[in-house]
C-alpha cells in the first residue's frame, strides 16, 4: 500500500543559495520514485508564478516523512536511497544535456536546477498545461497514431544524441494542451530519463552492476531479461510499439502479441466501431509485427523507419479524407492450380495498358474464385478494392452507397439517380488518382454503354466476370476454361471430398470428370455428395453414369457460391448456378433441343436442318450468352448446362422437336447406312423418280402426297429418291456421325418417359443398332437385347435383324451357349412368320454351326455340323426364294456364296456344283449389286478361293483377293472388319496355295492394326486370333526361331 | 556469459551442425552441472574461499551462512547435498536464498541455475510470503512469521482444483502484482485472507497457453498436427473424430512412424506397450541427465494440463516448452492460410530459415516470463535438447531424430517390458 507522505500545501522549500524559493500548492502525481507537485514561486515583481516540482521518494524503499518534512530512511534502505538520489541527479544532468541537443529542446522537460533539501533531491522545471498520456487522453485513431510519431521523432533525436530511452511509457509522455483546451498531437516532452544510457557504454561493455528497470509490458525481450550487450536502437523501437497498441487496445501486448503470426482484434478495440480504411487495420498489424516482434532484429532498426510508417499509417486513419471503402473479399476456401490464369491477371493490372478485363467463362467454372484468389493474393497490392454484384445497370452499381462506400459522399433526398451518378464519378476520380484501385464487377451481363464508359473514366482498373462473351474484342479478356491437370482435379476432389484418392480409385474419378467435362463446381458438388452420402467413389460413378450427376442423390450437401453458402440438392443448386430467365421461346427451344446431344455436339447444318431454323439469330445470341459453344461448324452444349437443361420439363413443343430430331435421323441412317446394298434396279428407278421430280412439278407434287401417306417409310423413300441414281459407296465417316448423334438422343431417350415413348425412338433404336460397328459389343449386346424384348418394337424384319446381329456377336465372341438360346427363341419366332424371316432363322443357324466347325470342313464333328450346316445353307436358300421382298436377290446370292463357299472346303470335288452356284451368284450381283456392294467383294473373296481349293492359281487368287480389297478398302466402317474380311482369308489363301511368307506378311498387317486400338476389346481378341494363325504358317515354314518369337508376342499380349 | 553457459552453447551448436549427434549428445550429458556442482559454483560466488573439493568445509559454510540468518531448523543432509548428489526441495532452496541474503534478481538466478525450476510461485502462499520478504530484504524469521499466520485451512486442496478459463481465474502475474504494491506483511496477510478460494491452483498462465496451442494443433481437420499428416507426410487421418493426446504427443514426438512388413503388414516402428507412457524410453537414458527426465512431457499430465488440473510445476514449463516448439516448427510450414488446402507439400517445409532459431528463443521466453517461469537455459538439460535443435537445419526433424536415438539406446530394456507386458 502507498505509505508515502507528500509534502503539504504551503511548504516552502528553499535552493541552498537561497536565490529562489518555491511553496507547494499540491502534489500532482506519484510514479515509482518521485512525487510531482505543483509549486510557485516569485518573481522579481513579487508575482506567483507556477512550476511543477519533483522530489525524489522512491515507493519501494522504507521511508517516512518527520513534521519538518524530512524524508528519513530505515536503517536497511540507506545506501538504496543514496542511490536513487544519485540517479535522480544524473537524470538532471542527462535530460539537461538533451535539452540542450538541437531539436529536443521543446521535447525535453526544462528542468531548471537540482537541489538537496529535507534530505532527499528536488528538480523544479517549466510548468506547462497538459497532462501525462493516458488510454482515454485521445478519442480517435488518428490522433493516438499523431501521439506516437511525436514520440517517436523525440526518441529518435535522443538516438541522435548518442541515448537510449529504455523507459517508454504513458506515465513518460506528457501531453500538451493545445489552444482550444484539447491535447495537442504534435508536441510532446519526456521526463524521466533514469533509465538513459549512452550507446558507447553499452558497446564498451561497461555496463557491470547496472541493473535496467523497467515497466511490464513495456519492455522487450532483450530488456527483461537484463542483456544489455543485445539493446539496440529496436530496444525503444519496441516501447514505441507497445505505447500505440496501449493508446488502442487499453493494455500493454502480452507474449502472444509479439510473435510473428499474431493477430489483432482491432474491432474489439476502442476504435472498433469506427469506419476506417480496411488498408490501415493491415498496415497496422505490419507495424506491430515489425516493432513488438521478440526477435530484435525483426524489428525496425531505426527510429527513422518508425517515423515514416506512422506518417503513412496516420495518413489512412484520417477520416476526413474522403476515402473509398475497401470491400473484404472472402478468402477461397480451397484454391487449385490457375497459376497461368492468375499470372495473365497480375501481369494485366501491373502493366497491361488495357483498363478492363473481360474474364468469362460458363457458370460455376471459377470465374469469382479465380478472381477472388487474385485480390487475396495481391491485396497489398491494391490501395483500394471493390467488388461489386452487377445487378441491373452500371449506374443502379455504383450509386448504391453500401456496396461502394466513400465516407464523405452520400446521395441527397433530392438527388436524381443520374446526378449522383455524375458526382459519385468525380469524386471517386479525384480519390483514386493516382492510386493504384481495383473495382470487380461479378455477374455482368450487357453491353458497353455510355456508363459503363463513364466508369472507366474514373481511372481504376476493372475486371468484368461475365458468362457471357466479352461484348468487344478490343480490351484484354480470359475466358476460363476447366482446369486440365489431372492432379489438380484429383486435389480439388480431395479437398473437397475430405478423402484421399487411392489409385484404383483413380479411374473412377477419371471417368466421372470426363462426364462433367472437369467442371469444377459439379466436381465440387459430386465430391460433398461423397462425403455427405458416405458413398465410394466408384459407387458414385455408378450413380453418376445411372442418373447423371443432377440426380445422383436426393440428399442435401452444404455449398458454398459467390460467399453464400447454404443445403440443397445437387440438382437444384445446379439449377440455380443456371437459370434461364429468358422468354424468348424460339432460344428455349434451340436449348432443349441441343440438350439431346452430348459432346462433341452436332454441325450446325444438320441442326438447323433439324430443328427447321429460319434464323441462326438465336443460335448466336445463345452463344454469346454463354449457353451453348459454337466452334468451327459444331454446334454443342457443356454437360452441365446439358443437364441443366435436359432437366427442363417435356413440352408438347419440345416433345415435338425431339420427335422431329429422331425422324430426321432416322431417315438418314436409312438412306445412308444401306446406301452401297440399295438394290440396284430400284436404284436406277430412283433416279427415275429424281429426274420427274425436278422436271414435273404436279406428279412430284402427288408422288409427295404418296409418300406422305407411308409415314417414316415414306419418308425414306422421299429421301432415298433425292439421292438420284448414282451409285455410290457408303459414307462411314457420315454413318458414324449420324449413329454419334442417334446414340445420344436414344440415352437421352431412356432417361425420359415422355421421350421413350415415341415410335420414332423404338425404330431408331434398331436401326442403330443394325448399323453399329462391330467394335461396340458391349453397346449391341446391351441394347440389343432391351430392344427384341421391348413390347413396342413391333418390326418383325428389324428383331429379326438385331436377333442376327447379336447372335454373330456372341459367335464371334466364342459364346456359343448364349448364341443357342437365341437361335432357339428365334426358332419359335420365325415359326409365325413370312418366308423372309424363315431364311433369315436358317442363316442364323448354319453361322453358328459354321462357327462350331471352326474352319474343319474336311470331315464331320461329333455334332455333326457339316452335315447341319449344308442343311441350313439349304433351307435359307429354299425359303428366300419364295419371299417377297425388296431385298430377297441381294439375299439370295449371300446364301448362294456361302454355300459356295462351304462346299469348297468340305467337297472339293465338286467342281461342277461350285462353278454352278458362282455364276449364279455373279449374275445375279451384276444385276442386283451397286459396284460398291459388300456382295461384290464376298463374290471376289468366293472366287479368290475357288482358285486356291479347287483350281489351284495363285495369280488368279491374288487377283480376286485385291478386287475384294479395293472394295472393302472403299466400303467397310472397321478396320477389324478388313481383317476380318481381307487378312485372315488372304493369309489362309496363301497358306493354302505355299505361299507361306504373304500369308506371314498378311497377318503381321493384321496385328500391326490391331495394334493400334489396344484398348478396345474386339481388337485385343482379334490380335491373339492373328498371332495364333500367325504360329501356325511359322509351323507350316519350319522357322523354329519365327515360331519362338510369336510365341513369345503372344506371352506378352497376355499379360 | 559464464564459462560453463558459453561451454554448453558450444555444444548446442556442435550437436545442431552435427549430422550424426549421438556422441556429443551423450558427451553433452556428462558435462552438466550437478546439483552439487552448481551448488558449489553458488557459494564460491557468494564468498566462499575454502576447498572445493572439502565436502565438510562446504557442508560448515552453508550451515554457518543458515545459523546467520537465524533460519531453524536447520536442513540436516547438507553434506549429503553432495555425497549423494540429492537435489533439494524449494523450501530449502528459499531458505539458502535467505541465509545468503539474497534479493529477487539473486532468487531467480539461483533457482535457475541450481536448482533449475521455476523461482517463485507466487500463487502458493508459502512461495509469495517469500517474495514479499525477499523483495523487501526481510530476513527469514520474518517470513516464519508470516507463514504462521497463513490462512491455510481456507485454501483450496490444490491437488482437486480444475481451471476453467472462461469463470473468474486469478492469475499469478494479478497476485505479483498486488503484492509489489503492499509495503507491510499485514497487507498481504489480509490479501491472502480475502482471496485464500483462489489459491487453489497455480500455474493459470502457463495452463491456458498449453491450452490455446493445444487447440490450434488438434483441431479436426485443419489443425497443425493433422495437416502435417495430411499434406506433408502424406497419410490419411480419420475425419469423423478428434485425435486423441497420445496420438498426437507420440506425432510431435515422431513416435508414430510407421514399417511396412515383408507379408505387407504395416506395423507401429516404435512399440512401447506400457499404458501408452513413454517412460521407457526415458528411464535411465545415457542421452537423457536425470534432471531432464523428471517431469518429462508425457500424455497423462497433458491430459491433466487440458483438464485444467493440478500438475507439478515443472511438468507444466516442460509441457509449455515441447508443445511451443512443435507449434512454431509446424506453422513454419503453413505461413499461409490457403497453404493448408493446397496441395501437398515437400520435406524441405521443415527447413529453418536465418534467424529462426532466435525467434524462436526469443518467443519461447517471452512466453515463459510472462507465465512467470524462467527462460530457457544452456545449463538445463531438458533446455538444451530444444536449443540445440533449434540451432540446426531442420529443428523438428532433428528433434524426432534424438527422441529415435533415445528409443535405440533403451531398445532392449523397452522390447523386454512389451514381453511382459503380452505375457501378462
Amino acid at each position: 500500500m502507498e505509505q508515502r507522505t507528500a509534502l503539504e500545501k504551503d511548504t516552502v522549500l528553499k535552493c541552498r543559495d537561497n536565490s529562489l524559493s518555491y511553496t507547494i500548492q499540491k502534489e500532482i502525481a506519484r510514479g515509482g520514485s518521485c512525487i510531482v507537485y505543483d509549486a510557485v514561486y516569485q518573481t522579481d515583481f513579487g508575482e506567483e508564478k507556477p512550476i511543477r516540482l519533483k522530489e525524489c521518494y522512491p515507493f519501494e524503499l522504507n521511508i517516512r516523512r518527520t513534521k519538518t518534512g524530512e524524508v528519513i530512511p530505515g536503517g536497511g534502505d540507506k545506501e538504496k536511497f543514496e542511490e536513487a538520489k544519485d540517479n535522480m541527479r544524473r537524470a538532471f544532468r542527462k535530460g539537461n544535456g538533451l535539452f540542450l541537443t538541437e531539436g529536443l529542446t521543446n521535447s525535453m522537460t526544462n528542468m531548471l536546477r537540482c537541489f538537496d533539501q529535507n534530505n532527499t533531491v528536488y528538480i523544479p522545471s517549466v510548468y506547462l498545461e497538459g497532462g501525462t498520456l493516458t488510454y482515454h487522453t485521445f478519442s480517435n485513431m488518428k490522433d493516438c497514431i499523431r501521439i506516437v510519431r511525436s514520440v517517436s521523432q523525440v526518441v529518435a533525436g535522443i538516438h541522435k544524441a548518442g541515448y537510449l530511452y529504455l523507459d517508454m511509457k504513458p506515465d513518460n509522455v506528457f501531453v500538451l494542451k493545445n489552444t482550444a483546451g484539447g491535447s495537442a498531437t504534435e508536441l510532446v516532452q519526456l521526463f524521466d530519463f533514469d533509465s538513459l544510457v549512452r550507446i558507447k557504454s553499452l558497446k564498451e561493455k561497461n555496463m557491470s552492476g547496472c541493473r535496467f528497470s523497467y515497466t511490464k509490458g513495456f519492455a522487450p525481450l532483450e530488456h527483461q531479461m537484463g542483456q544489455f550487450h543485445k539493446f539496440g536502437f529496436y530496444t525503444d523501437v519496441y516501447g514505441i510499439g507497445a505505447l500505440l497498441f496501449y493508446l488502442i487496445f487499453g493494455n500493454p501486448p502480452r507474449a502472444a502479441e509479439c510473435v510473428s503470426d499474431a493477430e489483432y482484434c482491432f474491432e474489439r478495440s476502442k476504435y472498433g466501431n469506427i469506419s476506417y480504411q480496411d488498408k490501415l487495420f493491415v498496415k497496422l498489424s505490419d507495424f506491430f509485427h515489425k516493432t513488438l516482434a521478440n526477435y530484435r532484429f525483426d524489428r525496425y532498426q531505426t527510429m527513422g523507419e518508425v517515423v515514416e510508417r506512422l506518417n503513412e499509417l496516420s495518413g489512412l486513419a484520417n477520416t476526413a479524407i474522403p476515402y473509398v471503402c475497401s470491400a473484404i473479399v472472402p478468402q477461397n476456401r480451397y484454391f487449385v492450380g490457375r497459376c497461368h490464369e492468375l499470372m495473365v491477371l497480375e501481369e494485366w493490372f501491373g502493366q497491361g495498358a488495357s483498363q478492363c478485363f473481360f474474364l468469362t467463362g460458363i457458370g460455376g467454372i471459377g470465374k469469382s474464385s479465380l478472381a477472388r484468389e487474385f485480390v487475396s493474393a495481391n491485396a497489398i497490392e491494391f490501395d483500394t478494392m471493390l467488388y461489386l454484384y452487377y445487378r441491373d445497370s452500371i449506374q443502379h452499381l455504383l450509386i448504391d452507397d453500401v456496396g461502394l462506400q466513400i465516407n464523405t459522399a452520400k446521395q441527397e433526398p433530392a438527388e436524381s439517380d443520374s446526378d449522383y451518378f455524375i458526382r459519385k464519378l468525380r469524386i471517386l476520380s479525384r480519390i483514386l488518382a493516382q492510386k493504384k484501385a481495383l473495382l470487380v464487377i461479378d455477374n455482368f451481363s450487357g453491353e458497353i454503354t455510355e456508363e459503363f464508359l463513364q466508369m472507366l473514366r474514373v481511372g481504376w482498373k476493372v475486371l468484368v466476370i461475365s458468362r457471357d462473351k466479352p461484348p468487344s474484342d478490343n480490351g484484354a479478356q480470359l475466358r476460363l476454361e476447366a482446369l486440365q491437370k489431372p492432379s489438380q482435379l484429383y486435389h480439388l476432389f480431395e479437398n473437397y471430398s475430405g478423402l484421399k484418392l487411392k489409385d484404383d480409385e483413380k479411374r473412377y474419378l477419371d471417368h466421372i470428370i470426363s462426364k462433367s467435362d472437369g467442371h469444377t463446381l459439379i466436381l465440387e458438388l459430386i465430391a460433398r455428395q461423397i462425403k455427405s452420402s458416405r458413398i465410394t467413389i466408384a459407387e458414385a460413378e455408378t450413380l453418376v453414369e445411372k442418373s447423371g450427376f443432377s440426380n445422383m442423390s436426393s440428399e442435401k450437401i452444404r455449398f458454398e457460391k459467390d460467399s453464400r453458402t447454404g443445403r440443397e440438392t445437387i440438382k437444384n443448386i445446379i439449377f440455380v448456378v443456371f437459370p434461364y430467365h429468358g422468354q424468348d421461346q424460339e432460344k428455349k427451344r434451340i436449348l432443349k433441343a441441343l440438350s439431346l446431344f452430348a459432346q462433341p455436339g452436332v454441325e450446325l447444318d444438320i441442326f438447323s436442318e433439324m430443328m427447321e431454323l429460319a434464323s441462326m439469330d438465336p443460335v448466336n445470341e445463345l452463344e454469346e450468352e454463354g449457353w451453348i459453344t459454337c466452334s468451327d461448324t459444331m454446334l454443342s452444349m457443356h454437360p452441365v448446362i446439358r443437364e441443366v437443361v435436359g432437366g427442363w420439363e417435356w413440352k408438347d413443343r419440345y416433345l415435338a422437336d425431339a420427335g422431329h430430331i429422331t425422324e430426321f435421323l432416322y431417315v438418314r441412317l436409312r438412306t445412308e447406312a444401306e446406301r452401297a446394298e440399295f438394290p440396284l434396279p430400284y436404284l436406277k428407278i430412283n433416279g427415275y423418280l429424281n429426274s420427274v421430280f425436278e422436271k414435273d412439278s404436279k406428279t412430284g407434287d402427288w408422288l409427295e402426297k404418296q409418300a406422305h401417306k407411308k409415314g417414316m417409310i415414306g419418308e425414306v423413300w422421299k429421301k432415298r429418291v433425292s439421292q438420284g441414281g448414282a451409285q455410290k459407296a457408303t459414307d462411314h465417316r457420315k454413318v458414324k456421325q449420324i449413329l454419334q448423334l442417334a446414340e445420344s438422343v436414344l440415352d437421352e431417350s431412356r432417361k425420359t418417359e415422355a421421350l421413350g415413348k415415341l415410335d420414332i425412338c423404338i425404330e431408331l433404336a434398331g436401326y442403330v443398332l443394325l448399323h453399329m460397328p462391330v467394335d461396340r459389343e458391349e453397346y449391341i449386346i446391351r441394347h440389343t437385347e432391351e430392344l427384341i424384348h421391348e413390347p413396342a418394337c413391333k418390326n418383325r424384319y428389324v428383331i429379326t435383324t438385331l436377333y442376327h446381329k447379336l447372335i454373330s456377336v456372341y459367335l464371334e465372341q466364342r459364346a456359343l451357349g448364349k448364341a443357342w438360346e437365341l437361335i432357339e427363341a428365334m426358332k419359335s419366332f420365325a415359326r409365325d412368320s413370312n418366308q423372309h424371316i424363315k431364311a433369315e432363322y436358317y442363316d442364323m443357324l448354319a453361322d453358328f454351326y459354321d462357327t462350331r466347325l471352326d474352319g474343319q470342313y474336311e470331315h464331320d464333328n461329333e455334332y455333326c455340323d457339316l452335315g447341319k450346316l449344308m442343311k441350313a445353307i439349304d433351307r435359307s436358300i429354299f425359303h428366300m426364294k419364295l419371299a417377297r421382298d425388296g431385298r430377297k436377290e441381294i439375299l439370295l446370292t449371300q446364301y448362294m456364296l456361302n454355300k459356295a463357299n462351304v462346299l469348297m472346303r468340305s467337297t472339293p470335288k465338286n467342281k461342277k456344283g461350285i462353278v454352278r452356284l458362282l455364276e449364279q451368284a455373279g449374275r445375279k450381283i451384276e444385276k442386283n449389286a451397286q459396284k460398291y456392294s459388300g456382295l461384290r467383294w464376298e463374290y471376289a473373296m468366293s472366287v479368290a478361293w475357288y482358285y486356291t481349293l479347287i483350281v489351284p492359281d495363285e495369280i488368279q487368287a491374288m487377283k480376286y483377293c485385291s478386287i475384294a480389297d479395293d472394295i472393302v478398302g472403299k466400303t467397310c466402317a472397321t478396320e477389324l472388319e478388313h481383317i476380318d474380311i481381307i487378312v485372315i482369308p488372304y493369309a489362309n489363301m496363301m497358306t493354302e496355295l505355299g505361299n507361306l511368307e504373304k500369308a506371314q506378311e498378311l497377318l503381321r498387317s493384321g496385328i500391326k492394326t490391331c495394334g493400334k486400338y489396344q484398348e478396345i476389346l474386339p481388337y485385343a481378341r482379334k490380335k491373339m486370333e492373328l498371332y495364333q494363325y500367325l504360329l501356325e504358317v511359322c509351323y507350316y515354314s519350319g522357322d523354329e526361331d519365327a515360331c519362338r518369337k510369336v510365341m513369345e508376342s503372344m506371352e506378352a499380349e497376355d499379360k | 556469459m559464464d564459462n560453463y553457459t558459453k561451454s554448453m552453447g558450444i555444444k548446442a551448436l556442435e550437436a545442431a551442425n552435427e549430422d550424426y549427434p549421438r556422441e556429443i549428445i551423450l558427451d553433452t550429458a556428462g558435462m552438466f552441472r550437478t546439483f552439487a556442482a552448481s551448488l558449489d559454483e553458488f557459494i564460491k560466488e557468494h564468498g566462499y574461499n575454502g576447498d572445493l573439493g572439502d565436502i565438510n568445509q562446504k557442508s560448515a559454510y552453508i550451515r554457518t551462512a543458515f545459523e546467520n540468518a537465524g533460519i531453524s531448523p536447520m536442513p540436516r543432509s547438507i553434506k549429503e547435498w553432495y555425497t549423494k548428489d540429492k537435489g533439494i526441495s524449494r523450501r530449502t532452496g528459499f531458505q539458502i536464498c535467505f541465509a545468503f541474503g539474497l534479493d529477487k534478481e539473486g532468487t531467480d538466478d539461483f533457482f535457475r541455475r541450481v536448482m533449475l525450476m521455476k523461482s517463485f510461485d507466487c500463487h502458493v502462499m508459502e512461495e509469495a510470503v517469500y517474495y514479499f520478504c525477499l523483495c523487501r530484504g526481510m530476513n527469514y524469521l520474518k517470513a516464519l512469521e508470516m507463514l504462521h499466520s497463513l490462512p491455510d485451512k481456507d485454501i483450496p486442496n490444490v491437488m482437486n482444483s480444475r481451471m476453467v478459463f472462461d469463470g473468474d481465474i486469478l492469475f499469478t502475474s494479478t497476485i505479483v502484482r498486488e503484492i509489489d504494491k503492499f509495503q507491510d506483511p499485514e497487507e498481504l496477510l489480509d490479501y491472502f485472507m480475502v482471496n485464500a478460494e483462489k489459491f487453489g491452483y497455480n500455474h493459470a498462465g502457463a495452463t491456458e497457453e498449453i491450452q490455446k496451442l493445444w487447440k490450434k494443433l488438434r483441431g479436426r481437420g485443419d489443425g497443425l498436427a493433422d495437416l502435417e499428416r495430411t499434406k506433408i507426410q502424406m497419410l490419411d487421418v480419420n475425419m469423423e473424430s478428434v485425435r486423441s493426446t497420445s496420438e498426437v504427443f507420440r506425432q510431435i514426438l515422431g513416435l508414430d512412424e510407421v514399417e511396412e512388413k515383408e507379408d505387407g503388414r504395416i506395423e507401429p516402428l516404435f512399440v512401447i506397450k506400457s499404458d501408452r507412457s513413454i517412460k521407457p524410453l526415458l528411464e535411465n537414458n545415457p542421452l537423457l541427465p536425470k534432471v531432464a527426465e523428471r517431469q518429462f512431457p508425457n500424455r497423462q499430465t497433458i491430459e491433466k494440463i487440458l483438464k485444467g488440473e493440478h500438475v507439478e510445476p515443472e511438468s507444466i514449463r516442460k509441457t509449455l516448452i515441447l508443445t511451443y516448439f512443435y507449434y512454431f516448427w509446424i506453422r513454419k510450414a503453413f505461413p499461409n492460410q490457403n497453404d493448408r488446402f493446397i496441395t501437398s507439400k515437400n520435406m524441405m517445409v521443415y527447413q529453418a530459415s536465418d534467424g529462426d532459431d532466435e525467434r524462436f528463443i526469443s518467443d519461447i521466453n517471452k512466453m515463459l516470463l510472462e507465465v512467470g517461469y524462467l527462460e530457457l537455459y544452456l545449463g538445463n538439460p531438458y533446455d538444451w535438447i530444444f536449443l540445440y535443435c533449434s540451432k540446426s537445419q531442420e529443428p523438428l526433424t532433428v528433434f524426432r531424430e534424438f527422441i529415435h536415438e533415445m528409443y535405440l539406446e533403451n531398445e532392449e530394456y523397452i522390447h523386454s517390458l512389451n514381453g511382459n507386458q503380452d505375457k501378462q
